[in-house]
């Protein structure tokens, strides 16, 4: 199907599964993409994933053209993060206030720089430690630091993106990477 | 400035959301305060340890989508109470047969498993009334499994979740009977068990299907462009051989062309639409783009040798 976006999203609109189909087909690669860093877990990201386009299919009838289709859609997906629950539900997010933390980093065990000379390897299992540490922040830290971090967008679009003030976002990615400097000090040291 | 407002701005030089004057600030701050240079140079390291995005598989992708199609199949009714008549082939096939707006799905010829939902509630909204009533034990040796919950708080008094109900039927019949293509459709698109939307493309790949269906041949294409099974794929291609030619086949071979993971697909939907009944400058300018850009080296190779055969007819 060859339509431009608008023509896509008039034919959706009026019932045409297929067209349905293509706006899916265009933006849901990077949608899950988007999950699959924020959750960091398949499965999860198969969840917010669907619950992102039954919002989109529940929703596109109200869809305006009051802003771009794809910046309505990534509202839909900050919100579905947000709000979304993981499947282990057992994660418990830790408080906004830094100066709460006590330091510790229980769940953390240092990297053995000792271990035979496999980069890969050791790399690899930082890169786990920083997954597990992010895990750790509220669903807006991790948000926050997901979009910035890993999909590039800008404090000032992320702002628009969660309907919010750019210095709470600021905030937001000053929490995170503090949380997560006293979580891994360990593991670098 | 305080070194607590400094402290506030390392995240943000060493992810470059600072105008020049604020960094030339902090410049001048680090120059003289080893605690923020530690926290800077920690940022680095946790900027250089967490990486890049991870690309989600084509295998996710493709589970990902087939669940979406799924999960929509429940909210079907919702959207007809918002628009009215939705062209919902592309998702399943519609069943002409209703029975009191059940869904069933017949895993196989010999035997299987009847999957129903009740229909729409009166009213627009989802959660109004229990799906089920009773369901457990009445008659028809129903049951119901895989429980998925969509809102499992109720401390607003409502909760919302899919399910999958199921009991044995037996159907017999030929193969160009409404019902029996509906159901093997169903089961090709739905299906979670690949063996059987393997038994059931297998079973629609015949001659014998006298009257091709819309609806079978959407199921097909779907099967093609989104099945996870390789050998479901192939299937679906072959039995939409069987079918007439027109546009909507077309653009499926394209899109396993340009699309399917595995070369041997790739190289399935090339020899589909190598034949006269696709020649068409459409097929010509995608082959054209597939003999320099296809990661197969056979692939690049088939491509220009139909190209070429193509031009000098």
């Amino acid at each position: 199907m060859d339509l431009d976006e608008r023509e896509l999203i008039l034919e959706a609109q009026k019932g045409d599964g297929p067209a349905f189909e293509e706006l899916v087909y265009r933006y849901d690669r990077k949608v899950l993409k988007l999950a699959v860093s924020y959750t960091n877990d398949e499965e999860d990201a198969k969840d917010v994933y669907q619950e992102v386009f039954i919002r989109v299919f529940r929703a596109l009838p109200g869809f305006r053209f009051e802003s771009r289709f794809s910046t309505w859609l990534h509202r839909i997906v900050v919100n579905v993060c947000l709000s979304y629950k993981s499947r282990s539900q057992n994660r418990e997010y830790e408080s906004l206030d830094i100066a709460e933390d006590d330091g510790e980093s229980r769940h953390l065990e240092p990297v053995s720089h000792d271990l035979p000379s496999d980069q890969k390897a050791l790399s690899s299992e930082i890169s786990q430690h920083v997954r597990a540490a992010l895990e750790g922040l509220s669903p807006q830290q991790r948000l926050v630091f997901t979009l910035r971090h890993y999909e590039g967008y800008k404090l000032k679009e992320i702002a628009a993106l969660m309907d919010c003030a750019e210095g709470t976002v600021k905030k937001y990615l000053f929490t995170a990477t503090e949380r997560l400097r006293q979580r891994l000090r360990p593991v670098f040291q | 400035m305080r070194h607590q407002k400094f402290k506030e701005w390392i995240p943000l030089l060493a992810y470059d959301e600072l105008d020049e004057d604020e960094k030339y600030l902090l410049d001048q701050h680090l120059a003289i305060c080893a605690e923020c240079r530690e926290q800077l140079d920690e940022i680095k390291e946790i900027q250089q340890a967490a990486g890049s995005p991870r690309e989600p598989s084509e295998t996710l992708l493709q589970q990902a989508r087939r669940e979406l199609r799924i999960g929509l199949r429940h909210r079907e009714p919702e959207r007809r109470g918002w628009l009215g008549d939705w062209n919902w082939s592309w998702l399943v096939p519609s069943f002409r047969t209703a029975v009191a707006g059940t869904v069933c799905l017949v895993l196989g010829l010999t035997g299987g498993h009847l999957v129903y939902r009740q229909p729409p509630a009166d009213d627009n909204s989802l959660i109004t009334r229990p799906v089920v009533r009773g369901l457990p034990g009445s008659p028809g040796n129903i049951s119901v499994g895989n429980i998925r919950f969509i809102d499992a708080d109720a401390s607003d008094g409502n909760v919302e979740f899919t399910y999958e109900a199921t009991a044995p039927v037996h159907l017999r019949g030929s193969i160009n009977d409404p019902l029996i293509q509906d159901v093997l459709s169903e089961a090709l698109v739905d299906a979670q068990n690949p063996g059987v939307r393997l038994r059931a493309v297998s079973v629609l790949n015949t001659v014998q299907l006298k009257q091709p269906d819309a609806d079978v041949k959407r199921a097909l294409i779907t099967a093609l462009k989104m099945d996870e099974n390789n050998g479901v794929r192939k299937q679906a291609l072959a039995a939409l051989e069987n079918f007439p030619v027109d546009n909507e086949i077309r653009d499926a071979l394209l899109f396993v062309l340009n699309n399917d993971p595995n070369p041997a697909m790739r190289i399935a939907a090339i020899d589909a639409i190598r034949t006269e009944r696709y020649r068409d400058p459409e097929v010509l300018r995608v082959l054209e783009e597939k003999m320099h850009t296809d990661g197969n080296e056979y692939i690049r190779y088939r491509s220009r040798a139909v190209v070429q055969e193509a031009k000098q007819q």
